[in-house]
Formats: structure tokens, C-alpha cells, sequence
């Protein structure tokens, strides 16, 4: 006679191990799937990096008009006070009530990324960060840094051209600096391993850039990963300086002078303090 | 017990070789009735060769049970191994003498060839003619020769076997026939009969297509093998019907129950 109960257990034994496989197959199928919507999904993210940053030329200049418009306009009226002092006058410029809109044929701009785009990524994945940007709310956006740029004399043409009602097609120039790329492509790195000398590489190269609210941000990150780096401090401090938060930038380095005794964070305090530093 | 559908069932797929339990398929009758076709040729020997389970031994049996009462057909499903027993064995069935003493080969074909007359040549069947030993073989080769005797064998198709085959077939006139397990549609109509000719009826609607296609799945068509798997399946469910009679359904065979009888008869590694 047959011993059905062993011969059962022996069912259940066999059954499970013929599923094996397939379990094997189904599992590495989704996770290969999953994998695959993951890396679909990172390079989505970059295509739209991509376009927003192809797209970045366009919008700014849409903005240009309304520059040209409103800002540039305060801009040659300060300018031309300022011609007045200036020995080479050669004509002294009709009524700038006059000038309507600015003919920009003529106005040759030089533009750096705004990176808008950066700030959008960053509220997506840093939300731990984000929580401690409270400091300052101001940005600081590179059209304004562009108006910087118009030089005087080109202001001079534009004074001399009042009666100039048209308004003809704007021809930008824009560099285009691979920096931003560079720092795209730090920054993924410094999400992969989470390395201080990359966040710190990441917030002095921002402070470059004249981007202080991410120089802040990314030497504050490093701090926290490492609060043992000078230069990151120093960074942190002069980021605050520039955002206008120069009480914070003193009380930070002159706590961080007491912990570790840094001549350079003494230098800059006392730079800070008697106004060398802005 | 003895009265349960299962128990009788179970009996019908007994290996044991018997012409009764023949069961005629299209295929295996065509094969069959070659092979009777084939003795009565002028052939010295006839070979039947296939993998074990597909039924050699029982066309052999079957042949002797069709031709025993028309012809003079001696057969030896026990290999006998001993040279000098296997020629007394043989003269004493093909000539009713029997020698109690030594018996050579030469002394053997003397007297074969003396006493054997006659139109109606005997046919000695020898199953399993692979355990036969090299020099017996050529020995049987040679009494062929004497057109005294006609030899139907069977050998398991296998590399050495088709050595034997070489060696001692190759230059006779003789005909092989192989055989081959059951096809799917075969397998089926093959339990089907073996239960309806033992008046199992209800046994044979259990056997569904899905149960059928996994049987054959399991025994590649072997018959043997599907002979053993129905009995230790049968022998499962008449222990279900003593002791636990809810679990089964008895319209249709349960595949877990196959795959148990598989595992029990070693056709599926657990």
C-alpha cells in the first residue's frame, strides 16, 4: 500500500520546487522593469532639462521688450546723468521723455544661463535642504545681471536715435557656458555618493557664478556632511554676505572661529566686519 | 475493497505480458500484422527492436498465442544463458528428444539437420536476445543458415545492440521491425480500451484530454511506464476512498493525484 501522506508531502515539496522558476523569472522581470522605468524615467528628466535649457534663450527673449521697455529705460536716464560728467560729451542728448521704445538693433546683449531650471530640480530633490532656505527670498536672476552689460556707449546711440519709433527684431547673443553643464553633472554625481568635496566644488562654483542662494544652500549641505571644512564655511559666509545677511555671515565665522581657530575665517570676519567684504 | 471501481481498475495495468491484455491500435495492428507477414516469409531470422516499454515482449507473446495452434512456434521470454542448456532446451522442443549428457553446437547442428524435415519450419522466438551472449548469438546465426529453424528475436535498441546487429545480421536475410511508444491519440485510446475491455467504464470517463495530455507528458508515450503510473495512480485513490473519500472526485482524474503516482513511480524527481 501506497503511503499517501508522505506521498503528499512529496507533492507539496515538488510543486513548490517546479514554481521556483517561474517565481525566478516573474521577479527578475519586474525588477528588470522597474530598473527600466527608473532609467527611463532619469533620462526624461534630463530630455527636460535639456529643452528648458534650449527653451531659456527663447523666454529671455520674450522678456527683452519689457526690459528695453521699463528697466533699460531708468538705466539710460542714470546713465546720461552720469554722461554729463564725463569730459568726452559730444551732444547733449534730447529729453528722454521723448524715447518711446528703444530701438535694439543695435543693443547687443550678453547673456548666462539663468538657471531657473536648477532651482526647479533642486525643489524636487533637496526638500530636506530646502526647508532651511529661509534666510533670503531674493533671487538673483541673470536678466538683471544682463543689464549690467549693455554697455555705455550703446546707451549713447540709443539717446542719439529719440525720434526712433520701430521697433526691429532683437539680435541676441548668447553664451552659452558649458559650466552649468559641469556643475549638472557634478551634482548627479553628488546625489550618487553623497561626497562633500562635490557639494563644496558645487557651492564655490555657484558663488562664481554670482548664484549666492545655491552657493549658500550647497556649502551649508557640505557643512552638515562635514562641518570640519574651512573652505566651505568660508563659502557659506561670503554667500550670506552677498545675500545680504552680513549679521549671519559674522555670527556664523565667529562661531566657527572659536571651534577651529581658522585664520582664514578670521580674516574674512574681520574683512566682513569692517566693510572690505561685501 | 475488492469491489471498488478503483481496485478493478487498478488491476487492469498490471505489468505482467499477457496476449489477452493486447490492445489493438491502428498502428501497433499494422506492425503486427508485418510481423506476421514476415515468419511466413522464406526469412532466416527476424529482428523486433525498441526502447523497453514499447511492447516487444508482447508481440512476441502475442505472435506465439495467434500462431501456437497453426504452426510449430517454441518461445523463450527467459533468456537461457548456458550455451549447452539452450541447445538441449531446443532439441528437446524442436525434436521432443531429450539429452540428458553434454551437448555440443556440431553435435546439435547434426542432428538438426538430420531429424529437422519437412515443409513446416519451426519458429523459435527469443525475447530479450541482448543478455544472449557474442558467440551464442553467432551460434543462433548459423542454425538460421541451416533454413531448419527461423528465429524471431527482440533486442532493446540500444548502441551495443546495434553492434550485435552488425555483427551477426548484417549479411543474413532477415527483417527488423521496430517499435515506438504510443502517440498522445494512441496513449489515449490505449487506456480507454485497456479499461473498457475490463468493463471499467467508469474508470475510462474519468480519463479527461488534460489528464491524458499530462500522462503522456509523464511517460512519453512508454507503455510500460504508463501501465505502472495508472496502477500506483489507482492504487491512490482507493486509499483516498478508505480513508478520506471527500477529497476525490470520481468524474474526473485529478491531476495532483497523477503527479503523486509520478512521484511514486520515479517518473518525476521530487
Amino acid at each position: 500500500m501506497i503511503n499517501v501522506v508522505d506521498l503528499e508531502d512529496r507533492w507539496v515539496k515538488f510543486k513548490i520546487k517546479s514554481y521556483i522558476p517561474y517565481a525566478v523569472i516573474i521577479s527578475s522581470v519586474i525588477i528588470i522593469s522597474i530598473l527600466a522605468l527608473i532609467f527611463l524615467k532619469d533620462n526624461n528628466t534630463q530630455t527636460d532639462v535639456k529643452l528648458a535649457e534650449n527653451q531659456n534663450p527663447k523666454e529671455v527673449a520674450q522678456y527683452l521688450p519689457s526690459i528695453s521697455d521699463t528697466k533699460i529705460q531708468q538705466d539710460i536716464n542714470n546713465v546720461q546723468q552720469n554722461q554729463y560728467k564725463v569730459s568726452n560729451i559730444q551732444q547733449p542728448a534730447p529729453a528722454p521723455t521723448t524715447i518711446a521704445r528703444v530701438k535694439q538693433t543695435n543693443t547687443k546683449m550678453v547673456l548666462k544661463p539663468s538657471l531657473s531650471f536648477m532651482k526647479q530640480m533642486q525643489s524636487n530633490t533637496l526638500p530636506y535642504y530646502e526647508n532651511k532656505q529661509d534666510i533670503s527670498n531674493k533671487s538673483v536672476e541673470a536678466p538683471i545681471e544682463d543689464r549690467n552689460t549693455i554697455k555705455l556707449d550703446e546707451i549713447r546711440k540709443i539717446q542719439t536715435e529719440p525720434e526712433t519709433q520701430e521697433v526691429e527684431k532683437n539680435t541676441i547673443i548668447i553664451d552659452r557656458q558649458n559650466s552649468s553643464d559641469n556643475i549638472q553633472h557634478v551634482i548627479k554625481r553628488f546625489k550618487v555618493n553623497n561626497s562633500p568635496a562635490l557639494s563644496l566644488f558645487i557651492a564655490k562654483k555657484y558663488y562664481e557664478m554670482g548664484d549666492y542662494h545655491k552657493s549658500y544652500n550647497y556649502a551649508l549641505i557640505t557643512n552638515e556632511i562635514n562641518k570640519n571644512i574651512e573652505a566651505s564655511w568660508i563659502v557659506f559666509a561670503k554667500s550670506l554676505v552677498k545675500l545680504n545677511e552680513k549679521e549671519m555671515a559674522i555670527k556664523t565665522l565667529k562661531t566657527y572661529y572659536q571651534h577651529s581657530s581658522s585664520n582664514k575665517a578670521k580674516i574674512l570676519l574681520d574683512e566682513i566686519i569692517s566693510g572690505k567684504f561685501k | 475493497m475488492g469491489s471498488s471501481i478503483f481496485s478493478n481498475s487498478k488491476d487492469v495495468f498490471l505489468d505482467t505480458v499477457d496476449a489477452r491484455d493486447y490492445v489493438q491500435l491502428d498502428r501497433v495492428s499494422s506492425i503486427y500484422q508485418s510481423l506476421k507477414d514476415s515468419v511466413n516469409k522464406p526469412l532466416k531470422m527476424i529482428l523486433l527492436y525498441g526502447k523497453p516499454g514499447t511492447g516487444k515482449s508482447m508481440f512476441l507473446t502475442k505472435l506465439y498465442h495467434d500462431l501456437s495452434q497453426s504452426k510449430k512456434i517454441y518461445l523463450y521470454d527467459t533468456p537461457i544463458l548456458d550455451e549447452k542448456e539452450f541447445y538441449r532446451t531446443l532439441a528437446q522442443d524442436l525434436l521432443g528428444v531429450r539429452y540428458r549428457g553434454e551437448l555440443s553446437f556440431t553435435q546439435f547442428m547434426k542432428i538438426v539437420d538430420e531429424q529437422l524435415l519437412g515443409d513446416d519450419i519451426p519458429i523459435v522466438l527469443l525475447d530479450e536476445a541482448q543478455l544472449y551472449s557474442s558467440a551464442l548469438m553467432e551460434k543462433i546465426r548459423l542454425l538460421s543458415d541451416t533454413r531448419k529453424v527461423k528465429f524471431v528475436i527482440t533486442l532493446h535498441k540500444t548502441d551495443r545492440e546495434d553492434v550485435i546487429a552488425k555483427e551477426h545480421f548484417q549479411t543474413r536475410i532477415w527483417e527488423s521491425i521496430e517499435l515506438e511508444n504510443a502517440s498522445l491519440s494512441e496513449l489515449k485510446i490505449y487506456i480507454q480500451k485497456k479499461l473498457m475491455k475490463a468493463n471499467c467504464f467508469d474508470s475510462a470517463n474519468m480519463f479527461h484530454s488534460k489528464s491524458l495530455n499530462l500522462i503522456y507528458k509523464l511517460t512519453s508515450g512508454n507503455y510500460r511506464d504508463t501501465n505502472k503510473l495508472i496502477y500506483a495512480l489507482f492504487d491512490i485513490y482507493i486509499w483516498y476512498e478508505e480513508n478520506n473519500p471527500m477529497k476525490i472526485d470520481k468524474t474526473i482524474v485529478s491531476n495532483k493525484l497523477i503527479e503523486m503516482a509520478a512521484i511514486h513511480t520515479g517518473l518525476i524527481d521530487d
